[in-house]
């Protein structure tokens, strides 16, 4: 074995099990040779230092808890974001029906007509929504 | 536990999938995020952002990939941006660097600095491989990465870190 291929391995050893034969031929090669064995040696301190050293922190209690509360922040958000638009839609959908019945003209007209009606007040109110988020934005 | 998770998908019970989901990953997810920020404060907020991003896009989750090669993207792309808005903070704002202590320039072996001397791929794998026990499997799960390059990356730190330490 040379040196090359026993330092490999003593590397290897410290994150997959040697077979018996390997690590016979390693500890033979490393008994004679002097730089190997310093490299072994300089490899073991190295990992005792890196197992004491890097310790996984603990992660605090208040992580879970604060997951749960934007989760639910957004969930609130999400319904707060569409209650405009279902009123919206609502509303122009009353209004529509309110034409069918007492207006004079007939109801593809009306439909039509309320139909342009609601897509063009939904373009405004995205439009005046947006303007107050670039504001929102701006300002902090 | 995987296979619970996907009955909760399956029956769009999303708050309880996230909550399994927390169980199963939470300490994983922190300690990938210890890994790549290096500060453990920093990573408890990350770690909140990527169950957050998590439980938005479950509804979206389409079983192709494994839960936790899917969680583990999402924690990779979210730890990846904030190193990189850490970055550019830090180099914004050279000027508040205070000037170093006396103390820091004791002789005793200061491992932080000395891992911060290697590349980001080596630091990550030698930081969770000890992390998580010394498993090359989850490493390269958390990573992304072929086991094969687990080890590759954990060899050539290991032989940095000895020279370093020369």
């Amino acid at each position: 074995m040379d040196c090359q291929r026993a330092q490999d391995e003593i590397l290897e050893a410290f994150d997959t099990a040697r077979p018996a034969d390997v690590q016979a031929a390693v500890d033979a090669h490393v008994a004679a040779c002097a730089s190997c064995a310093a490299f072994a040696r300089k490899q073991r301190a190295l990992d005792r230092h890196l197992s004491t050293m890097l310790v996984p922190p603990r992660l605090t209690p208040h992580v879970r808890a604060a997951v749960r509360e934007r989760v639910r922040r957004e969930r609130r958000l999400f319904w707060s974001d569409l209650l405009p638009d279902l009123v919206h839609f609502a509303s122009c959908g009353m209004v529509m029906v309110i034409g069918l019945v007492w207006l004079p003209i007939s109801a593809p007209v009306v439909l039509s007509l309320g139909a342009i009606g609601t897509v063009l007040t939904h373009a405004v109110l995205t439009a005046f929504h947006e303007s107050l988020d670039a504001a929102d934005e701006f300002a902090s | 536990m995987g296979a619970d998770v996907q009955r909760l998908l399956h029956e769009r019970r999303y708050d309880e999938a996230l909550e399994a989901m927390l169980d199963l990953y939470e300490g994983k997810v922190f300690r990938m995020a210890v890994a790549m920020l290096r500060d453990a404060g920093r990573a408890e907020e990350v770690t909140q952002d990527i169950f957050v991003k998590m439980w938005r896009a479950l509804p979206g989750y389409d079983g192709r990939a494994s839960l936790s090669t899917w969680l583990y993207a999402i924690a990779r792309n979210t730890c990846l941006s904030a190193v990189r808005a850490e970055s550019y903070r830090k180099t914004s704002a050279l000027d508040d660097v205070p000037e170093p202590s006396v103390e820091s320039a004791t002789p005793a072996v200061d491992w932080e600095r000395l891992l911060s001397r290697l590349p980001d791929a080596q630091r990550h794998v030698i930081t969770l491989f000890y992390f998580e026990e010394r498993s090359i499997t989850e490493v390269a799960a958390m990573l992304g990465v072929p086991e094969g390059t687990v080890k590759s990356q954990l060899h050539r730190a290991r032989r940095a870190l000895a020279d370093i330490m020369e």
